[in-house]
């Protein structure tokens, strides 16, 4: 499957979840739950919203790997004898 | 059962044990043996304090069986088991006899009774799990260790000084629930604060964590921050204060673990979101909140040792487990890309998984509370964490452009420990009437109900929808060779180099008050060569003549003046 047809599918999915609220009746804990598509609507703009908001802090916050070393295992290697490499035949 | 028995007892006789029997299957035998003589020992108790014991006019209980411990200690020992599977090909005495310690401290605090056995395990835990991440043997890891130590061993000081304050107050050493009226129950919330990764104190969780052997973080993700969580269930229920904290935490690390790139890191960012739930479970109070908050506590244990078990396989055959690196893995590795699948499901509270019956809980005691803000931000995590954890950690290891990585499928030791968790994921998500049969709160709970199925699917949908537009965006992109500062900065960086600002500037204050001491010295030390020095005027040698005259003259000058 594509790209374009796994968001071509999403998408239809989307869709159907939203008009599936009109279907049945939704029990929600608060009156703004009722609101068709709202669950849905709701994860897309905080997904949008934290991903923009991990953006700044990803331009802000972002060092080489090399800026706590020695003291830190993030510009180290694993060290082999932790590991078992085995490369697949493939 | 005698009178002295906790299930810790075993774990420390089987770790003594361990160096004595031979690497090979004997060993292993009695590793995988351990968690179920653990169970043993308190497996169909009645309800009650066992192993009591007075110590200085305190009550010391070693096990106390109820609802809570019970549920904890099935848990954790269904964790041992798992992890120990995992951890099968090790051959590294340290780790093994480390894991044991660790875990039976760690059960050893879920049966304490009373807040000195509760402390003495608390500190047992930290000691026996560094050398899970001193087990990797570098000058990395040696200092990653430090500094963890470091955080735990204060945590349990400052438990120490709240117990002993407590102590002070009430004449009583008990564990139950407290309330926040002191200094001393503030320490101890702030003791179960550090451990649990509450926010500013939580660095030690990134830092730590991936800096483990592969097994070690697996490990480690199990216990130390899950017997944070029944500490403060059982210390601190009701909280309110909780639930801010709470929200906090749930929020703070999703943007962190969203453009991390050290996949294990992710992981540990995506745990201190889910450990929030718990958190704001534990605030909220109500039964339901509180089974809520157990619940999570342990199907996390579960989803997120499968997620970490999966990396970790992939960081085992391949040598990293940095999504700039990875990539196009589900060929050559399908079972453990399907087990990382199945973590991401439940960790996005995906139907049909432990993730969903639990956080539902937690959610609707929320909702039912009338916690609208609350709700939403718990809501909106969920959303993240489909994003941070249940698409683009499988996404960007196993799917996704081929980096040219060749890596044989995991051992199959580490795919029947992920099968394990695997089945109590899927296990519990469909029948979870076992899960809240145990739950200490006598609450009835539905959670596939049409309305909730719909709306946390469409939760799910959308979600997916927002990593495929940020994913054309082009904001999955991860820099190579790059870490994120965090909070730990202010310590690891500006503290040090504050320090050695603080220590160049005393230095260059001493040696410019030595010179001008030195200086002063020199002018005085020459003044008095002048005088005294071979050439000096005092040191002159006087002719006897000069010096008969000059004596003469003093003794005119006494007389004349006598006479005057």
């Amino acid at each position: 499957m594509t790209s374009r047809n796994g968001i071509a599918l999403l998408v239809a999915l989307v869709v159907a979840s939203v008009l599936a609220d009109f279907a049945y009746d939704k029990h929600g804990y608060f009156a703004f739950e009722h609101l068709p598509g709202f669950h849905g609507l709701f994860a897309l703009a905080a997904g949008i919203v934290l991903g923009l908001v991990a953006l700044g802090l990803r331009a802000l916050l972002t060092r080489d790997a090399n800026y706590y070393a020695p003291a830190s295992t993030d510009a180290e290697e694993h060290p082999a004898a932790d590991l078992e490499r085995e490369k697949a035949d493939a | 059962m005698p009178e002295f028995m906790t299930p810790a007892l075993v774990y420390v006789v089987a770790a003594l044990t361990l160096p004595l029997v031979p690497h090979g299957r004997w060993r292993q035998i009695l590793i995988i043996l351990t968690p179920f003589a653990g169970v043993a020992v308190f497996w169909g108790l009645p309800h009650g304090t066992y192993g009591n014991i007075n110590l200085m006019g305190m009550h010391i209980g070693l096990m106390r069986v109820d609802a809570l411990s019970y549920l904890f200690g099935l848990g954790f020992s269904l964790a041992v088991l798992v992890v120990a599977v995992y951890a099968w090909h090790v051959r590294d005495t340290i780790q093994q006899v480390a894991m044991l310690l660790y875990a039976g401290s760690a059960l050893g605090a879920v049966f304490a009774a009373d807040l000195v056995t509760l402390f003495i395990f608390w500190e047992g835990t930290a000691i026996a799990s560094v050398f899970l991440i001193w087990a990797r043997r570098t000058e990395g890891a040696y200092a990653a260790g430090m500094r963890y130590l470091i955080v735990q061993i204060g945590s349990g000081v400052i438990l120490l000084a709240g117990i002993i304050l407590f102590y002070r107050e009430t004449g009583t050493v008990a564990f139950r629930a407290m309330e926040l009226q002191s200094a001393a129950t503030w320490a101890i919330l702030l003791a179960f604060g550090i451990k649990c990764a509450f926010p500013l104190l939580h660095n030690w969780l990134h830092d730590a964590y991936p800096a483990a052997t592969v097994t070690g973080t697996v490990i480690l993700s199990a216990f130390t921050t899950k017997l944070a969580i029944y500490a403060l269930a059982r210390g601190f229920p009701g909280t309110e204060i909780l639930i801010y904290i709470g929200i906090a935490m749930v929020l703070f690390p999703i943007a962190y673990a969203l453009v991390e790139n050290e996949l294990r890191r992710v992981l540990t960012y995506a745990l201190n979101s889910q450990l929030g739930f718990m958190v704001v479970g534990i605030g909220i109070g109500t039964p339901l909140a509180l089974n809520g908050a157990i619940a999570h506590a342990l199907s996390s244990i579960f989803y997120q040792a499968l997620l970490f078990m999966s990396i970790g396989a992939v960081l085992f055959r391949t040598g990293t487990s940095k999504a700039s690196d990875l990539g196009g893995l589900a060929r050559q590795m399908p079972w453990t890309a399907l087990f990382c699948i199945v973590g991401g499901l439940s960790i996005a509270a995906l139907p049909a998984t432990t993730g969903f019956v639990s956080k539902s809980l937690v959610l609707s005691a929320a909702g039912y509370g009338g916690l609208y803000l609350v709700w939403l931000v718990l809501i909106a995590a969920n959303a993240a964490a489909v994003l941070h954890t249940s698409i683009r950690v499988p996404l960007s290891v196993f799917f996704g452009p081929d980096r040219g990585v060749r890596a044989k499928e995991a051992p199959s030791h580490m795919l029947v420990a992920m099968t394990l968790a695997a089945a109590v994921t899927i296990g519990i998500g469909i029948y979870p009437d076992p899960l809240y049969a145990l739950l200490p709160n006598d609450v009835t709970y539905e959670p596939y109900t049409l309305s909730h199925l719909i709306t946390q699917l469409q939760l799910v949908l959308f979600a997916a929808l927002a990593f495929a537009l940020l994913a054309r965006a082009g904001f999955w992109s991860t820099p190579r060779h790059a870490i994120l500062l965090d909070t730990d900065w202010l310590y690891r960086h500006l503290l040090s180099a504050g320090l050695g600002r603080l220590s160049a500037f005393v230095t260059a204050l001493w040696r410019w008050t030595s010179l001008l001491i030195q200086r002063r010295l020199n002018v005085f030390l020459s003044g008095i060569y002048r005088t005294h020095g071979p050439q000096g005027v005092l040191a002159r040698t006087w002719p006897t003549g000069s010096m008969v005259l000059w004596i003469a003259i003093l003794l005119g000058t006494t007389l004349v003046l006598t006479y005057v």
